[in-house]
Order: C-alpha cells, then structure tokens, then sequence
C-alpha cells in the first residue's frame, strides 16, 4: 500500500511559472480542496488579482483549510516581488465568507528529526463509518508552514489508509527532519476517522492521536484552563520537546511556557511568533534547568489564549525510546 | 456504583487511569490547577484511590486542598501501597472536588494527569478520563476504535480495558486489516473495578496473518457490554511498553 501510495504523491515546492506550466499534469491544483488549477490563480493574477482576499474571490482559492496559502502566497510574489505586501491575517471575503470550514487535523511528523533514527506513520481507521470511501488529503508543511508533499487518498468502510513518512523520504524535505502533517477529510462527518499516528523507531512504537484546529480558525477564544506538559517526580537523562501548531488564522505572539515545579522553581521562555499553519519544536530540557531535577510538576502554556495542536514529546536518546501525547 | 462515582458525594465526579504493577511501570500522577482551570478562586479537594478487582478502594490517598496556581506531584511509589495484581494491574482513581462553584452541567469532572515510567525506560503519558460526566456526547458507547493496531514478529500491541463500574463488563476485540478483513476475538469478561491486560495476538485469532499483507498495521474496534476505559501501547521484542495512549470513542 505505502509503495502505491507513494507513487501518487504529488511533491510541491519552490516553482517558478514555468515549471508550474510544465508540472501541470503532475500536480494540477494548487489548491486542492476547491479543485483550483494554478493555471487559474495565474490567470487572476494577470487580470490583476494582487492579495490573497483578490484570489480567493476570484477563484476560491484558499477559501477552506487555507493550507495553499503559502503557495499562493509565494504566487503573488513571484508576481509582483517587492510590490507584494503580505498580509498575516487573512479575512475571508463577503462573497465566499458562507464556505464551511472543516475541522482540519495535525500532526507532528519526525523523520530523521535531529539525526535520530525515528519515522512518523499516520492512520486513519474508517470503521462503521460512512458506507461510501471517504477521501481526504494530507499536507506535508515544513516549520514555516511551507507545503512539501500534498497526498490524496481515500479510506474505504472498515479500512485504514496509512502513509509512511520516513527519515530517508519525508525527511528530505523538511529541515531539521521534523515538520507537520495537516489533513483534511473531504466530510464533515468524522465519526471514526480520527487519524492517529506512531513515531517509529528500532526499539519503540509510541502513539497518541491528532489533534483538530478549531471550527473558526478566525476567532480567538480564550480558554478557562492552561494546557499543560505534566512531568513526573524522579530524576531523569532524557529529553522533552513541547510542539505545537497555530491552528488560527491569527498569528500568535506574545505567548510563552512557564515551568513550575513543585519545589518552587518558576522558569519561563518566550515563544516565537507563529503564523497560521506555522509549528515550532521547543526543547524543553535545554530551556529549564530545573526540568529533570526530580521534583516534578508542569509546563503551562500562558496566556490561555490562543489554539493549537500540541503534543508532547518524551526522548530517551540512547534507548531511542519516545513517549507522545497529546496536549 | 462505588461512593467516589457517587452523584451523592459530588457532582464533580472522579477520573480513572491505569494503575500498573509497581514492578513494571512508576507512577506520577500530575495535579494541576492550571490544567483545572484559569479561573480567579477555584480551589479543590484531592482525594487518590486504588481499585483492584472489586468496588472498595484497596487504598486511598488524601492530596488535600489545592489551591488556583497550586501544584502537586503524587509519587505512588512513595505511599507504600498494597500491590495490584501483577498481570493486569488495576484503577487508580483521582478525585478531584471542585468547590468554589458546580459543574456549568449538572455533572462534571476535573481530568488530571499521569506520567509512568517504566523500570526498563520507556512508559507513557497519558490524562485521566471520566466513565460519566464529560461533556463531550458519544454517538454510541459500545464501541471504541483503536487506528494503527501493530501485530508483527517487529512488534507488539498490548491493550488495557478499565471497567470502573459495578457490573461486569462483556467486550470483544475486533481486528482488521487496512484493506477491511477483519479477525474477532471471543467475547469475554471484564469483572466490576478490574482492570483487564492482553497482547492482541493471543487473544485476536491469527491476527498477524491478518496483518501481515500492510506491514502488520492495522485497525481495532472495542465492543463492549457497557462503555469502557480502553487504553493501548506497543512492545517490540525484548523492549519495554512504551506509549499507552486511549482509543478514540465515536462522538455524536
């Protein structure tokens, strides 16, 4: 399965027009929710589309997950270059502002992540679910949100569909060998089809579940309680990475972790400003002093305010060992 | 029904996890304010209990008060605690008691978490969850999936059903291949306040021939007489359980 599955990947990068032209029959959508050609953002863009609010209106482009908006993005910069001002929130305009947003899901993807001998495999069980296959598709985005590798794919009732991403394929294309998977079904209707996913090493399989943006990426809301990264009592040697992706279409800034412990340790460490889409990996035991002390207690992210996937991730390098969760 | 799920101590009704064998796996149960809640004033009551095969605690564990910003970290190791049974374990319960207000429903619960971490490495992180009283609505509670079951020479899943409830509990586990073949255990018996522990192959009819065509990967599906708490995680050989994660309810 994974080997045909791979055959069908289309890999998406740094294009310029023509090579877009000439990769039209690989890779026909540049957005492929709506079913939007490049061709057809190019064309708005000769007719003088000239930010994304123009193309989404033209073509509905970018109007569902938002996951193309980098590409466009970069679109419009190849078109315009310094004449292009890029705008970090994107507002839905009135004429496509009644499109109904699915809930789109993430997970992280280490494949190779820091020279480790670690993969991603990602699931998605359809059981008693919908008679018909349900299709859905799978971004691959680096860091910074840049799409790499879009995967399409359906799951039949009572099947799984599963994609590999490995350190010697997926990593390839991410810097660092870690990034995000963003998937989208084509339904509203879940039911089963909550995708999980594994980190795969030689020792170990660890695994928790995806985890969904919310239904208005567009509006903050503030939480009535902290996500938490729980850490036990006991001394320990390995290490701690909190990830998470801004799942708004609001940047997020201003927010930052703060570890207490029980002892009365407080420690605390900005966090870089993310775009919609955009993930961050912090290490957390290069971050606290104190965080593998023994004395146990919990990372917060403060303030409660913005949505995001998180998870957490716990590595033991030498037993290459990790244990994931999700926030 | 035992008197911490009692609606007539509170409506703040308890969470359960899983409570290893001490030999295998050490457990930090995590209690938070932060993750209870970010409001000016809350506060609560903690109380930790231990259930093995049947519905009286087997031991019980007074946190006390804590306080909005407030922290604690329970070692299970340092409280000097009878065992659980080696093979299967059983629950460990947190009860946390909300006070400066009820439920915005007219039951709830306060989740909090558990880091275990297993003698051998590995373990898993994992929150505690409800049997009643959380807020999210399930389409049916006779069955619970499982996405990416592994049966393989390469790898093992083990699953861990909680029954934290007075009656027995009947569940069967029904595997199936990525392509929709499917393989089914025999039905079989949860007892009240137990908790019950299995690798798939040995109770899953040739489950790894059933796998074998994807890689060994495929998919669960948990049907049981009444909701229950199921749990899985991974063993490759002459490796420890790493992960334990829960599997996924169908939600309405």
């Amino acid at each position: 399965m994974t080997q045909s599955l791979i055959s069908r990947v289309r890999q998406l990068g740094r294009r310029d027009g023509a090579e877009r032209a000439a990769d039209a029959t690989q890779a026909p959508y540049v957005c492929h929710c709506k079913h939007v050609h490049y061709a057809d953002v190019d064309k708005a863009i000769r007719k003088g589309a000239r930010s994304m609010a123009d193309i989404q209106r033209a073509t509905t482009a970018c109007t569902r997950c938002f996951g193309c908006r980098f590409e466009l993005e970069r679109m419009l910069q190849d078109a315009y270059g310094d004449a292009y001002h890029r705008q970090s929130t994107i507002t839905l305009p009135d004429g496509v502002r009644g499109t109904r947003l699915p809930r789109s899901m993430y997970m992280p993807v280490l494949a190779g992540f820091r020279g480790y001998d670690v993969d991603t495999r990602v699931i998605v069980f359809n059981w008693e679910g919908p008679a018909h296959p349900i299709g859905f598709r799978a971004d691959l985005l680096t860091l910074d949100g840049t799409r790499v590798q879009a995967i399409e794919h359906s799951v039949a009732s009572g099947s799984s569909a599963i994609l590999d991403f490995r350190g010697d394929d997926a990593g390839s294309r991410l810097p660092g060998g870690v990034g995000v998977v963003k998937l989208i079904l084509e339904t509203e209707e879940v039911g089963s089809l909550r995708p999980y996913f594994h980190l795969l090493t030689p020792t170990c399989i660890s695994s928790t579940h995806e985890k969904k943006g919310p239904a208005d990426p567009a509006k903050l809301k503030e939480r009535n309680y902290h996500w938490i990264f729980p850490i036990g009592k006991g001394r320990r040697n390995d290490e701690a990475y909190f990830f998470y992706t801004n799942t708004q279409a609001v940047p997020m800034e201003g927010q930052r972790l703060v570890w207490q412990s029980t002892g009365g340790a407080v420690e605390s460490t900005e966090l870089p400003t993310l775009e919609f889409s955009q993930s961050a990996c912090i290490p957390l035991h290069e971050r606290f002093e104190t965080l593998n002390a023994g004395e146990g207690g919990a990372v917060r992210l403060d303030p409660p305010l913005h949505a995001v996937a998180g998870f957490m991730l716990r590595h033991e390098p030498e037993a290459q060992l990790w244990r994931v969760q999700h926030l | 029904m035992a008197r911490s799920a009692s609606l007539e101590q509170s409506p703040w009704l308890p969470s359960f996890g899983w409570w290893p064998h001490p030999s295998e796996l050490g457990i930090s149960v995590i209690l938070s304010s932060h993750h209870a809640s970010a409001e000016e004033g809350s506060y609560y009551d903690i109380v930790l209990r231990g259930y093995a095969d049947g519905p009286e605690p087997v031991w019980e564990h007074e946190v006390g008060r804590l306080n909005r910003g407030e922290e604690r970290v329970v070692a299970l190791d340092g409280l000097d605690l009878p065992e659980p049974p080696v093979d299967r374990g059983g629950i460990v319960e947190v009860h946390a008691i909300r006070h400066d207000r009820p439920p915005k429903a007219n039951v709830g619960f306060v989740g909090m978490w558990i880091e275990a971490v297993g003698r051998a490495g590995g373990g898993y992180l994992i929150p505690t969850i409800p049997i009643r009283g959380q807020k999210k609505i399930v389409q049916r509670d006779d069955l619970q999936v499982i996405p990416g079951i592994v049966s393989s020479r390469e790898a093992e899943t083990e699953i861990v059903l909680l029954n934290p409830i007075e009656t027995s509990t009947e569940a069967r586990l029904v595997a199936s291949s990525a392509s929709g073949l499917v393989s089914e255990s025999e039905w079989f018996t949860i007892g009240p306040w137990s908790a019950w522990r299995g690798k798939i192959s040995n109770h899953v009819p040739r489950v790894r021939q059933l796998l074998a065509q994807d890689g060994g990967v495929g998919g669960l599906a948990v049907y049981s007489s009444h909701k229950l708490l199921p749990y899985f995680g991974f063993t490759r050989p002459g490796q420890p359980l790493v992960c334990m994660d829960h599997s996924a309810p169908l939600f309405a």
